[in-house]
């Protein structure tokens, strides 16, 4: 996928993949795959950015002797997925008039 | 490389981040390894998936200055406040430099302006020189001349006083920081 576009959704699709259970980083990415690859370095930042803007918190749990960082999606992060389907309905609109017939030769 | 090994680069390669920041992206990047290798993948390839150590400094670090301003809760450092009063005869001295180093500046700039109106007053007055054209015409190249150095002057000092903004406001951030230390 183009990389811009690959860009914006991002941060929804890492939401997302915390919505119903919280998660830690590496399953995130695994969760992710079979819609968009997503490496470490990128994960990262983007988690951090979630956090300040208080769509998720995190917290620590134990694992195999050592701590994982679980991720909890806010209510603030869940309003931030439902505001997706209505950027959706417009990006709905903009496929179809990127991918519209040439009519014009119709009308003749 | 090892984990220990790789985790002890990259701290070493984000040591201007506020030590919570160093620490977390270390953290993460740890469990990001533990859990590659949990998942039977060897130590040097999870190493390796990760990609370079610099393009993931650098990733770390470009997103930080975003919200730098946000999660940065500073709080007064009263000890480095007494000292820093105590100090006083020192830094006023430097206080005093730093203005001079300004005043000079400025008296660059008004020197290149006096420049400039050399320059037009030799053009304005060719046409009353040319009695004498040798005179006229030599009044005229150096007004040129005078303009000419005139704004490869003015150019120059722009670029001087970008470089004492650029100075003052490190200067700024580095006494803020002696100052202040972290909340958290």
């Amino acid at each position: 996928m183009d990389i811009q576009l690959k860009r914006g959704l991002l941060d929804v699709c890492v939401l997302a993949s915390i919505k119903y259970e919280d998660s830690y980083g590496y399953k995130i990415i695994k969760d992710m795959k079979p819609y968009l690859t997503i490496s470490e370095s990128t994960l990262y930042p983007i988690l951090r950015r979630l956090e300040t803007a208080e769509l998720l918190n995190e917290y620590s749990v134990e694992h195999n002797g050592r701590l994982r960082k679980y991720y909890h999606i806010t209510q603030k992060g869940i309003d931030r997925l439902d505001s997706f389907s209505e950027d959706w309905e417009e990006i709905k609109a903009i496929y179809h008039f990127v991918m519209r017939e040439d009519n014009s030769n119709d009308k003749k | 490389m090892t984990k220990n090994e790789f985790l002890k680069e990259l701290e070493k390669k984000l040591k201007d981040l506020s030590a919570a920041d160093m620490k977390k992206s270390v953290e993460f990047y740890s469990e990001m390894l533990d859990d590659l290798m949990e998942d039977g993948i060897s130590e040097e390839e999870a190493i390796e998936s990760l990609g370079n150590i610099d393009d993931i400094a650098q990733q770390i670090k470009s997103n930080q200055s975003f919200d730098v301003p946000q999660n940065t809760a500073r709080k007064p450092a009263w000890f480095n406040i007494v000292i820093f009063l105590c100090a006083f005869p020192i830094w006023f001295a430097l206080v005093a430099v730093y203005i001079a180093l300004w005043a000079v500046l400025v008296s660059l700039y008004i020197a290149d302006l006096a420049l400039v109106f050399t320059g037009i007053l030799g053009i304005a007055a060719f046409p009353f020189l040319l009695g004498s054209p040798a005179s006229a015409f030599f009044t005229l190249g150096e007004a040129a001349a005078a303009i000419g150095l005139s704004v490869l002057l003015f150019f120059g000092l722009n670029i001087l006083g970008k470089l004492y903004f650029k100075f003052t406001r490190w200067l700024l951030i580095k006494i803020q920081y002696f100052l202040t230390k972290e909340a958290a």
